[in-house]
């Protein structure tokens, strides 16, 4: 009886506070009812950016919350699953309106703007239902802002929503490559984004648009590389790439020498055999490639000629706090030297260069100074020795001496000892 | 006792000498020399005297581990951020005409009160407080 | 110049002790192992000390018998230069490393200093071995000696304590990170190993309280008990004789001026040595101490603490257990045999416990010479 009484209890009170709580913005469910049976999007909405924004179930499925029974309810232009058109039309309804988007500091998003992009025109034109709509990249009832890690549309989450159709040959166009996740892994990019945690490298989207999603064209790569690499840019659009670009039919964008999503630096030993894959060998470009690479190469080892002195002088316990002072110099002027490289002009490397080599040379002159003091602090083993040679001998000479005192008069006997 | 003959005067005297030398490098060891600062430990790092340091200048500094960018601005206002891109590891620069601090490696830009005004790292600079004091620039650790 | 000469010049100083002390005071030297007899202590000063000196050893003592004599010449050698080295040492994590940079690169003779006392450090510990081994080898271990060779084991403890403890002053990565190490290996030991470990770290990572308590145990603690083993071992050694027949006074070479000829041209080598190797083989400096950053490579400098961290590195614990069982092994050896045939030959056993010990030396040595591993730690 008495288990009866206190299992019933329990019972009672898990399910008690468990109705009452059930509340959608403040409604309870006896004055909502989507939410007696929707128990699970539900939860889902309430975790979304929506739910705090006052708007209900109904501001996007429709029906009549203030029916129990569910036919009653799915009444009044109720609207179930939606297509993936009728989706887009009814997030356009509000994000696709200024005067409502403001308020948040969004930038409202157009229909226009979607159909730009290859998967607008593949499921509003050709009405292809393999496309994505809104939802599938940013989810339907937990719909989380970009800058929540919990986002699909968050930065470091993009690469894997995306690939989720990109890297299916089933789900893309035919022909389109589908190793772009791996290649954009390995690069740069990549790795700066998933193993350094930086949420500002380039991820999909930085380069092809969200809504407008398009590959950029051959002509506004270096623009769109270049919203990033604003000085890389710069230098540039100095050199001959950059200013063939918009003349010429084809231009030669970053990716000619740096490939697009593996985005690779061609090692420096190599500048000259990545120009000659294009120009011919012996052509003046060709020329001016190897002349950049030797530069390049040059100021690389000066640098490592100066870290090495560095090292020497840190051995052998020396303060080198101005030599450090240089030696950020150097590194920062290795690095320039990368960036202004791009100009493709090896004359005007050579300032950087210069500079460089000199003050890698003060580095290192001070390096000798200190092998220098080491040689005379070894020379201090002479006279040491040539000492205490000298005593060893008088010691022994003398304890011959006092062994044998019969021979001690002579003195020959005491230099005899010492030869 | 015996007598002693050359050699044996010749082992005293090295004895002597030996002896010797080995004061003689004492002394020269324990001799109060240039006497050794640690900046790590000062609470402050002297700059310079205002009328060494001009308007519209900079001068990158080295405080123990740290990197100072210490900027005297065209209004004669004096400040000191970190000096090292925390973006690129690069030697940061004073634009006088753009009143700007910014790396020449990277697209990197802040203000010189270290707050990042452009580019693709978040991190602002610290910043260091700077106290003028008698005519001379110091700044502290800021911690 | 005659005898009478000499004494007078002498004798100013002479008569002025004379009347100040009487010839007890020749304890003092004694207790240092600087006068070899016994004192005849009613003499007048000059007399006692003279016939102290004086004393014959045991026709068997030779130039074997030098290592003792080197050993005892390296480890003042160490005060010596580690008295002039904490004039300049600052014992704190911020300061000792630009404190010794400052003694390297600003101090006249600094960089001497450092490095003669480092390779003492080694030196020391080399021709304590060799010592020991030539104790075994004449078999003096044996009683009536048996304390004189506990003391002996008991310095060679010292010895690697010293070591041990004046590693980690330093402050650069290579002494940070061994000094990690051997903590950690310390901990494995059951029973107390934790305990004595934390007792020595204080921290969870060495820090600067490690730091303090290494250097407290280096400059103060060890040198007490260094002095106490080594005034024992001294008496024993004026009680008991070195030779093997217990003849103190022995018809050999007196003390005073042939056996102290020889022990002079040991330290004159010994010191040549040393000045040589500071000047050709400098102690690096390593990057200053980080606890954030686990170095590349850790290479465990001089030979004591190669030694000590290749016995660690042996698989099995074969170092870990076996150098301090041999050790006390050894300091038992006595009592295992108490009498039977000095020729080396017919001690199986003692000689067997020896080469053993050896082995594992030389095994250990191997072991520390190869690339050496850096402690793991947690987090990244």
């Amino acid at each position: 009886m008495r288990s009866v009484l206190v299992s019933s209890i329990a019972v009672l009170s898990w399910v008690t506070p468990a109705l009452s709580q059930e509340t959608m913005a403040g409604f309870l469910q006896e004055e909502y009812s989507c939410i007696m049976c929707h128990t699970d999007m539900r939860t889902g909405f309430l975790q979304g950016v929506h739910s705090g924004r006052g708007i209900l179930c109904t501001d996007c499925h429709g029906g009549d919350p203030s029916q129990f029974e569910a036919d009653a309810a799915h009444t009044e232009g109720f609207v179930g699953s939606m297509s993936k058109t009728e989706a887009v039309d009814l997030c356009l309804s509000c994000h696709g309106d200024l005067p409502q988007m403001r308020q948040f500091a969004l930038e409202p998003v157009t229909e226009e703007e979607f159909l730009f992009s290859r998967h607008g025109r593949a499921l509003l034109e050709d009405r292809n239902l393999l496309a994505p709509s809104c939802g599938d990249c940013h989810g339907s009832h937990a719909i989380l802002p970009r800058t929540d890690p919990r986002s699909p549309v968050h930065p470091a989450r993009i690469p894997e929503t995306c690939s989720s159709c990109h890297s299916d040959p089933t789900r893309v166009p035919e022909g389109l490559p589908t190793d772009q996740l791996e290649q954009w892994q390995e690069s740069a990019h990549g790795v700066a984004l998933m193993a350094g945690h930086n949420e500002r490298a380039a991820n999909c989207a930085s380069c092809h648009g969200s809504h407008s999603a398009l590959p950029p064209g051959v002509l506004e790569i270096p623009n769109v590389c270049g919203k990033c690499h604003q000085l890389v840019r710069e230098t540039y659009f100095r050199g001959p790439h950059g200013q063939a670009g918009p003349s010429s039919s084809g231009g030669i964008p970053c990716t000619a020498c740096h490939a697009n999503h593996e985005t690779t630096m061609p090692p420096l030993s190599e500048i000259g055999s990545v120009c000659v894959s294009c120009h011919e060998e012996g052509s003046s470009a060709g020329v001016a490639g190897l002349e950049l690479q030797e530069q390049v190469l040059r100021a690389q080892a000066a640098g490592s000629r100066a870290r090495d002195a560095l090292h020497i002088l840190a051995e052998a316990g020396e303060t080198i706090d101005d030599e450090e002072v240089r030696f950020l110099t150097v590194e920062t002027h290795l690095r320039e030297l990368l960036v202004q490289a791009h100009a493709l002009e090896p004359e005007a490397l050579d300032d950087l260069v210069r500079r460089i080599s000199s003050l890698s040379t003060e580095i290192g002159e001070r390096a000798d100074v200190v092998e220098e003091h080491r040689w005379e602090r070894q020379l201090l083993a002479i006279p040491a020795w040539v000492l205490l040679v000298f005593g060893i001998l008088l010691a022994l000479r003398k304890r011959r001496k006092l062994v044998a005192p019969v021979e001690d008069s002579s003195v020959g006997q005491g230099e005899g000892t010492e030869s | 006792m015996k007598q002693w003959d050359f050699w044996d005067w010749c082992l005293a005297g090295l004895g002597v000498f030996i002896v010797a030398v080995g004061l003689f490098v004492f002394l020269l060891y324990a001799l109060p020399q240039e006497p050794l600062v640690i900046p790590d430990v000062e609470a402050s790092l002297r700059i310079a005297e205002l009328d060494d340091f001009p308007v519209n200048s900079d001068r990158l500094e080295r405080w123990g581990d740290r990197w100072i960018l210490v900027i005297r601005m065209a209004s004669g206002e004096v400040t000191a951020v970190e000096g090292r891109s925390p973006a690129d590891g690069c030697e940061l620069k004073w634009d006088d005409e753009l009143y700007r601090v910014f790396s020449p490696c990277s697209y990197q830009i802040y203000n010189p009160y270290g707050f990042v005004v452009a580019g693709l790292d978040n991190r602002d600079l610290h910043r260091y407080p700077v106290l003028i004091r008698d005519g001379v620039i110091s700044i502290g650790s800021g911690t | 110049m005659t005898e009478s000469d000499q004494n007078k010049g002498r004798s100013r100083i002479l008569k002025w002790l004379e009347e100040a002390t009487d010839a007890r005071i020749l304890s003092i030297p004694r207790l240092f192992g600087l006068l070899y007899g016994p004192i005849e202590d009613r003499l007048p000063l000059g007399e006692a000390w003279r016939a102290s000196m004086r004393r014959r050893l045991p026709a068997s003592v030779g130039w074997k018998h030098a290592f003792g004599g080197a050993t005892y010449f390296l480890c003042m050698i160490l005060v010596l230069t580690g008295v002039m080295l904490s004039f300049y040492y600052r014992p704190s994590t911020v300061e000792a490393y630009p404190s010794l940079q400052y003694l390297e690169s600003e101090i006249t003779f600094g960089w001497l200093v450092r490095h003669v006392h480092f390779w003492a450090a080694s030196l020391v510990v080399l021709t304590a071995l060799v010592h020991l081994f030539r104790v075994v080898l004449t078999g003096t271990y044996r009683a009536p000696r048996e304390t004189t060779w506990l003391m002996g084991i008991m310095l060679l403890i010292t010895l690697l304590a010293f070591v041990t403890s004046g590693y980690l002053l330093p402050w650069d990565q290579w002494a940070y990170w061994t000094t990690t190490y051997g903590l950690d290996e310390l901990a494995k030991y059951p029973v107390v190993g934790g305990l004595l470990s934390r007792l020595f770290s204080v921290d969870e990572f060495v820090s600067g309280a490690t730091l303090s308590r290494f250097y407290a145990t280096h400059v103060i603690l060890l040198p007490w008990v260094l002095l106490l083993l080594l005034s024992l071992h001294f008496q024993l050694i004026r009680k008991h004789g070195v030779a093997l027949e217990g003849d103190v006074s022995g018809e050999g070479e007196p003390f005073f001026p042939h056996h102290m000829l020889r022990q002079l041209v040991v330290a004159l080598i010994t010191l040549a040595v040393l000045i040589t190797l500071a000047a050709f083989f400098p102690r690096p400096f390593g990057p200053p101490a980080d606890p954030f950053t686990v170095p590349g490579e850790l290479p465990a400098l001089g030979f004591p603490v190669l030694i000590l961290v290749g016995a660690a590195r042996l698989p099995l614990g074969i170092g870990l257990y076996g150098l301090p069982l041999l050790l006390i092994a050894l300091a038992a050896l006595p009592l295992v045999a108490r009498t039977g045939e000095s020729a080396f030959t017919r001690r199986p056993v003692a000689m067997g416990l020896f080469a053993l010990f050896l082995l594992l030396l030389m095994v250990s040595l191997i072991a520390g010479l190869g690339p050496g591993v850096p402690p793991s730690v947690g987090g990244n």
